[in-house]
């Protein structure tokens, strides 16, 4: 990011906010256009280069007022950022029930075992994958759900702070959760097991879902804080 | 009171962006010195106050934009859809009825 252009304080107010880095490319690219108007139009009227450039800047308004009202202009045009508190402190949860009723209807069907259960004489479902199945779905929820609520947030403009407040829930949630699917034994029931626990061997048990969803927040803040708006071809 | 005005008292740059580009799709610049000049100079504020509210409608599917080259410089240019065209209508009739209130009130109706 050139140092030189007077819009690149706002360009990373805006990206510190966690708004989408096109956007703020594009609203950059506006503002600058809308400056280069103004310069102009003080040099119409007698002003040095100088004097131009710093009329024009200070026109356009203060950095910090126009990253806060364009936030907050923008959250308010979606319903999550309308809704911040029900979309990223209760849809998780919601998308945990949803996320396990999805992989029960499509786990129980690869694996034969809603025929099994309807019909015992029907042959034997594949355990072995059904018990695969189900750690990839725990797994899979920590990683997959973060990135859908951190995509969210971008998408409604709601910024990082409710990305990371559903990072931390889904952490919480998924560091204690645990799921075990247990293959008929002598009395040919299987068993299905799904709760919260704290293992004895805490690091391999309970510290990969609390990390997975940090993980996802961290690449995230990590990449729209890399974003670099091209602010080379603003300088008209 | 059951019902407030909310459009009246947070509305008002929405109403004058709407009804400025009913007249013709206008840039950012643009808009603000039409605002500025019709006006005569009675608002004061930093211009990049616009780009908010501009952006604001176009997520709310009032305005549409495209980007336009005229006299060798891009610029992006806003238009009414018609849905905005129907908020417009809307904050209208709202803002007659509280400044016919306001004016009761003072007692300016005559004047």
């Amino acid at each position: 990011m050139p140092e030189s252009s007077p819009l690149e304080p706002l360009a990373r107010k805006l990206l510190l906010r966690g708004l989408p880095a096109a956007y703020v490319h594009d609203t950059v690219r506006e503002l600058s256009e809308h400056r280069e108007d103004l310069r102009l139009e003080a040099l119409e009227e007698g002003l040095s280069l100088l004097d131009a450039e710093a009329w024009a800047t200070r026109k356009i308004g203060d950095a910090d007022h126009l990253a806060a009202a364009l936030a907050a202009k923008l959250q308010g045009s979606s319903w999550c950022g309308r809704h911040p508190i029900i979309s990223f402190c209760c849809l998780p949860l919601v998308a945990i029930i949803v996320w396990w009723s999805l992989f029960g209807i499509v786990a129980g069907w690869i694996s034969g075992v809603w025929q099994w259960s309807g019909n015992r004489s029907s042959p034997e479902p594949d355990w072995p994958l059904l018990q695969a199945l189900v750690k990839w779905c725990l797994t899979g929820a920590a990683a997959m759900l973060p990135v859908l609520f951190c995509w969210m947030a971008l998408r409604s403009f709601s910024g990082f702070k409710w990305a990371f407040i559903a990072c931390a829930i889904l952490s919480l949630h998924h560091g204690f959760q645990f799921a075990r699917l247990t293959p008929p034994e002598s009395d040919g029931n299987a068993m299905f097991a799904v709760g919260y626990s704290i293992h004895a061997d805490f690091l391999s048990h309970n510290a990969p879902g609390f990390a997975l969803p940090w993980l996802v927040f961290g690449i995230f803040a990590l990449l729209q804080l890399n974003s670099k708006p091209n602010l080379e071809n603003q300088k008209l | 009171m059951g019902n407030t005005n909310p459009s009246f008292l947070n509305g008002i740059p929405e109403l004058l962006l709407l009804h400025l580009l009913a007249e013709r799709e206008m840039y950012g610049y643009e808009l603000v010195k039409t605002i500025q000049a019709r006006s005569q100079e009675t608002f004061h504020f930093g211009e990049g106050c616009v780009y908010p509210i501009l952006h604001y409608l176009e997520k709310a599917k009032l305005l549409k934009s495209r980007r336009r080259k005229v006299d060798g410089r891009s610029r992006k240019y806003y238009h009414l859809t018609a849905k905005g065209g129907r908020r417009l209508a809307e904050l209208r009739g709202e803002w007659k009825a509280v400044t016919a209130g306001v004016s009761t009130v003072l007692g300016w109706e005559h004047a």
